[in-house]
């Protein structure tokens, strides 16, 4: 059972020293309509997968079995019994009903970026990205947006219309507040009633100890949970250029801070409190993956990938339908 | 090297601020946001060794220029002479030192003996103090004059024997005139003293109080060179109340005493009690409680007098010294007022008529009129009577010797022209014999339809009631016909009163110790309109009894009120030898009043101290009651700027430690203003700040250009 491993630090996404692979996430931003963002990123995914041995896996799978009494006679292979009259049943993994919610953090520390674009813009890309993708698979993809003053809550659907409105929501630009993860992730779980998916896109600077409760009811309405916790590359090294009276965003108090004095305890306590983050979604049986914004978008989407058909096969019965098989390898 | 002031050279602990500045690592000059502060502990600013030694020479300039401006605004001067050797001027002080009956209240004589001691104890040596005392009058103890004669110190030794041998008297407060005589005499200043001693003070000791007396100094052009020093002593506790027993009223019955009682703003108490008293002392008995609060007055009846009771006594107020007033029976007197008139058919024509009908009797006197002849005046006369009205007419002789006797011991005389005289000669050398005149000339005025009053002397006691413009109309006052009197040339002024043609209306005439009054027209409407007018009634009863028609002979009167011996008696001593008797006071207790308590001169008595007192002169006896001023009853407390209304300079007696300290001060400023070395400390300081300024630019540049 994966619940009993202990996993020593925060998943990454196991990638190829060789970016060239992936398109530059800097590129990616410049693009402004988001909905073409996720496409891009999507479809050049895509293709990479055609070009790609090292991934080692493939969405498309198919059968034949003989036709039993019973079975549907819409599933028999016609063209088979026309050449061979012999009655089977060709099956594929073409239909889902596999609700995934995207859960987008959007509180003011996410408005940090040392980069030509903020943690924000990189959820929001992310997250356009994975609906995107979901929604080609043919999943219903809902949103709830957190850390806002009106928060917005899209219930996961797949109809014509409702992606576009889901990338409408997502550019909304909206000013964020002080971050109540905890309670946000509290109300989806109430929002939730139907079992699916639960990605969450945060930078997850809260204290750990008041996500234990939200990720339990989430956990206990059946969802899959997937935790990806994106940070700028300054949050992780802590890479100030100089002595400067520091501002939280979150809260507006400002204090002075030496680099020189405070790098080194200020990464001794940022590990000690990923760790705490990492052993409470292992004792929730969630997922964290930790993304820094200098990395490539598809290495996001890969680790969904990897991570729900891993996820899928420890929650039996969570997505697949009887008689439609997904081939799903695991990742790391 | 001294500062002239001080203080400001503690302004250099400032150079501490930027040394510390130096010492403490730069706050940075940028923000920046982070997303979070939960992983980071603020870093203060630390001293560094490496900002001492860069800025050093900045540091440098710095203090400099701050310890050279804090020096210049301490004002430095160099010492060219021993400060020491300096000695104050010696001050002219007199000490006036209120001695009246207020300051017997419980403790502040002792606190005016405080007061002299720290005078005397914070004189220099150079300093001259006079002592003086006032109360009524003012007695100098250690007097001014002394100064040529004696030494300071030797007056100083003065003033502070003879303060001890001072206690405060009964008598009232004429502070103002105290004030001014010592004023006069220190506006003087003698040989001795010399030009360094120009200015003069007055150190008043009183309690000050608002019936102190200090009116007079209105109009008094107070020397510029002579200061105030008031210096006002308090009760242990504050407030007073005063009864005075209110005289007779004709609408009480006589045996009935009422009391009026007032309580001063500043008392305390306002539960007062009434009692009878014996000797000064309240009979046993519950008395009569009455309520008199702060600044009110209440007037109260008193229960009937017990057989020993003399006086009344209050109780319950702060001070006693003026509680007890003695009563005295009033003795009605009486007198007679003979008229001598002639009889006459109707009423119009009666002058003795309109003298009947006048109020003429007094609380204390109680006068009887007794229609005479002519002839029998002369047998009519009795010891009683104390005014004849004389009205002449026809042939009649006029008793002008016997008048005359009558009226030089004190008796009154009117004679009134009411008639036509056929034979004016017995008239003319009777008045000529009542009035030591020469024969003077009578004769009919013509009068054309009627005469007015033209002319009145207001300033004559007889017509001081009417100068009030309210009262002087006496336009409705008519002349029928009257008679022209030829006044010797010589007695011009004892005219009174002229009509407008020139002629005497009234005359008065002074004879021994009584008067003689002439009407030259008949009061009464056959004569003139004068005896249906208002006037006619408060002219005859002045005219009647011109000395003193209220003061009764048994009287209250007030320490140091004098009293005319004239008023001791309702009869006068007979002859010349009871008068010249000796005349004896005596207290209470039949024992004589010696000197330091009664006051007697030729026409006058003044009592030096509350009491009943019995005067005794020849067979003559009299009684009279000695109280408290009632000035010295009220004794609200004044503030001292009242002074100030009155433009009197205002100012403290400094100890002679004080001014040696100001002459020290002084001399100093005249050196350090004539020095004037702040002004090149400031200048440096100028010029070090500028090269701090600039060397200060040359590094931000320098900073500036590697960054």
């Amino acid at each position: 059972m994966m619940q009993n491993k202990k996993p020593p630090e925060a998943h990454r996404p196991q990638v190829s020293s060789d970016r060239r692979w992936f398109v530059d996430p800097a590129a990616i931003m410049q693009i402004r309509n988001l909905a073409m963002r996720a496409k891009s990123v999507v479809e050049g995914f895509m293709t990479g997968l055609h070009r790609s041995t090292m991934l080692g896996f493939s969405v498309e799978f198919s059968q034949y079995r003989p036709y039993v009494e019973g079975d549907d006679p819409r599933t028999l292979d016609w063209k088979l019994l026309a050449r061979t009259d012999r009655y089977y049943v060709k099956q594929f993994e073409d239909e889902t009903n596999r609700r995934c919610y995207l859960a987008v953090d959007q509180s003011r520390s996410m408005a940090y970026g040392s980069l030509a674009y903020n943690k924000a813009e990189y959820a929001r890309t992310l997250a356009a990205t994975l609906a995107y993708y979901l929604h080609l698979q043919r999943d219903a993809v809902g949103l709830m947006t957190c850390g806002v003053q009106h928060a917005q809550y899209m219930p996961p659907r797949h109809r014509h219309g409702h992606l576009s409105q889901l990338m409408h929501v997502l550019a909304l630009d909206s000013e964020g507040t002080e971050s109540d993860f905890s309670g946000a992730l509290t109300r989806l779980a109430g929002f939730s009633h139907r079992r699916g998916l639960v990605v969450l896109l945060s930078d997850l600077l809260v204290d750990p100890d008041t996500l234990f409760q939200p990720l339990g009811y989430l956990r206990g309405r059946g969802h899959e949970v997937l935790v990806i916790r994106i940070l700028d590359p300054t949050e992780v090294d802590f890479r100030l250029p100089q002595s400067a009276m520091v501002r939280d965003m979150e809260t507006g108090r400002q204090i002075y801070v030496d680099p020189r004095t405070v790098a080194t305890q200020y990464r001794q306590r940022f590990a000690a409190h990923e760790k705490q983050l990492v052993e409470l979604c292992h004792r929730r049986g969630a997922r964290l993956v930790r993304v820094t914004t200098d990395e490539p978008l598809e290495l996001a989407l890969l680790e969904l990938i990897a991570n729900t058909g891993m996820l899928a096969g420890h929650v039996p019965g969570a997505t697949k339908r009887l008689g439609n098989q997904r081939a799903v390898k695991e990742v790391g | 090297m001294g500062l002239l002031a001080p203080l400001y050279a503690l302004a250099t602990l400032a150079v501490v601020g930027p040394i510390v500045f130096h010492l403490i690592r730069r706050q940075p000059q940028g923000q920046a946001e982070f997303s979070s502060l939960m992983f980071l502990q603020p870093s203060p600013p630390r001293l560094t060794r490496r900002s001492r030694v860069e800025h050093w020479l900045l540091l440098m300039l710095r203090v400099l220029a701050l310890v050279l401006i804090a020096l210049a605004f301490a004002r430095p001067y160099l010492r060219e002479q021993d400060f020491a050797a300096i000695s104050a001027a010696g001050e002219r002080v007199v000490v006036l030192v209120d001695t009246s009956a207020s300051m017997r209240r419980p403790g502040v004589w002792e606190q005016a003996q405080r007061e002299v001691d720290q005078l005397l104890a914070s004189c220099g040596a150079h300093d001259y103090v006079g002592l003086y005392a006032i109360d009524s009058r003012l007695r100098p103890i250690v007097p001014w004059d002394t100064v040529p004669t004696w030494t300071p110190s030797a007056m100083q030794q003065a003033v502070r024997a003879e303060f001890d041998q001072i206690t405060p008297s009964w008598h009232g407060t004429h502070l103002a005139d105290g004030l001014m005589a010592v004023a006069d005499l220190l506006a003087i200043p003698s040989d001795k003293e010399g030009p360094a001693t120009t200015d003069a003070r007055i150190v008043l000791i009183s309690d000050l109080h608002q019936d102190s007396g200090l009116e007079q100094l209105q109009g008094y052009p107070w020397p510029a060179t002579v200061r105030l020093d008031v210096r006002q002593v308090q009760p242990r506790q504050p407030g007073n109340a005063r009864l005075t027993i209110l005289p007779p009223d004709v609408n009480v019955p006589r045996e009935r005493v009422r009391v009026r009682v007032e309580n001063n703003m500043d008392s305390v108490q306002q539960n007062l009690r009434l009692t009878w008293g014996h000797d000064g002392h309240p009979l046993p008995g519950d008395g009569t409680v009455v309520q008199v609060p702060p600044g009110q007055v209440r007037v109260v009846p008193m229960p009937p007098r017990p057989p020993s009771g003399d006086c009344i006594v209050l109780t319950g107020d702060a001070w006693s010294g003026d509680n007890v007033e003695f009563f005295l029976v009033p003795q009605l007197q009486e007198a007679e007022v003979l008229v001598a008139a002639p009889p006459v058919a109707s009423q119009e024509d009666d002058f003795g008529y309109f003298i009947e009908k006048m109020p003429l009797d007094t609380p204390w006197f109680q006068r009887r009129v007794q229609r005479v002849s002519l002839h029998e005046l002369t047998s009519a006369i009795g010891t009683k009577t104390k005014a004849i009205l004389v009205e002449p007419h026809g042939q009649t002789m006029f008793p002008g010797a016997v008048l005359a006797q009558f009226v030089r011991q004190g008796g009154v005389v009117v004679v009134v022209l009411a008639h036509t005289l056929e034979t004016p000669e017995p008239v003319s050398r009777g008045l000529s014999e009542l009035l030591g005149w020469p024969p003077v000339a009578i004769e009919e005025a013509a009068v054309d339809g009627y005469a007015l009053i033209g002319a009145i002397n207001y300033r004559h006691p007889l017509f001081q009631p009417f100068a009030d413009p309210r009262f002087n109309d006496f336009s409705k006052i008519r002349l029928w016909r009257y008679r022209r009197l030829h006044v010797p040339e010589a007695e011009v002024a004892s005219v009174v009163a002229r009509l407008d043609s020139g002629d005497p209306w009234i005359v008065h005439q002074r004879v021994g110790a009584g008067h003689v009054w002439i009407l030259t027209a008949g009061p009464q409407p056959t004569g003139s309109t004068f005896a249906l007018s208002s006037k006619f009634v408060p002219i005859v009863l002045r005219m009647l009894a011109p000395d003193d028609n209220r003061a009764p002979h048994h009287t209250t009167i007030e320490v140091g009120q004098p009293l005319r011996r004239t008023a001791l008696w309702s009869e006068s001593p007979d002859g010349e030898a009871a008068r010249a008797a000796e005349l004896q006071v005596r207290a209470d207790d039949g024992q004589p009043v010696g000197e330091a308590d009664v006051h007697l001169e030729e026409e006058v008595i003044v009592f030096h101290r509350p009491g009943r007192y019995t005067i005794q002169q020849g067979a003559h006896t009299s009684t009279c009651a000695v109280v408290v001023p009632l000035s010295e009853s009220r004794l609200t407390p004044l503030d001292p700027d009242v002074f100030e209304q009155y433009g009197v300079p205002l100012g403290r007696v400094r100890s002679a430690r004080e001014r040696l300290e100001t002459a020290r001060q002084l001399q100093i400023g005249e050196l350090e203003q004539r020095q004037r070395l702040w002004r090149w400390l400031l200048v440096a300081g100028m010029i070090v700040l500028g090269g701090e300024t600039a060397i200060g630019g040359c590094l931000a540049q320098r900073r500036r250009a590697t960054e």
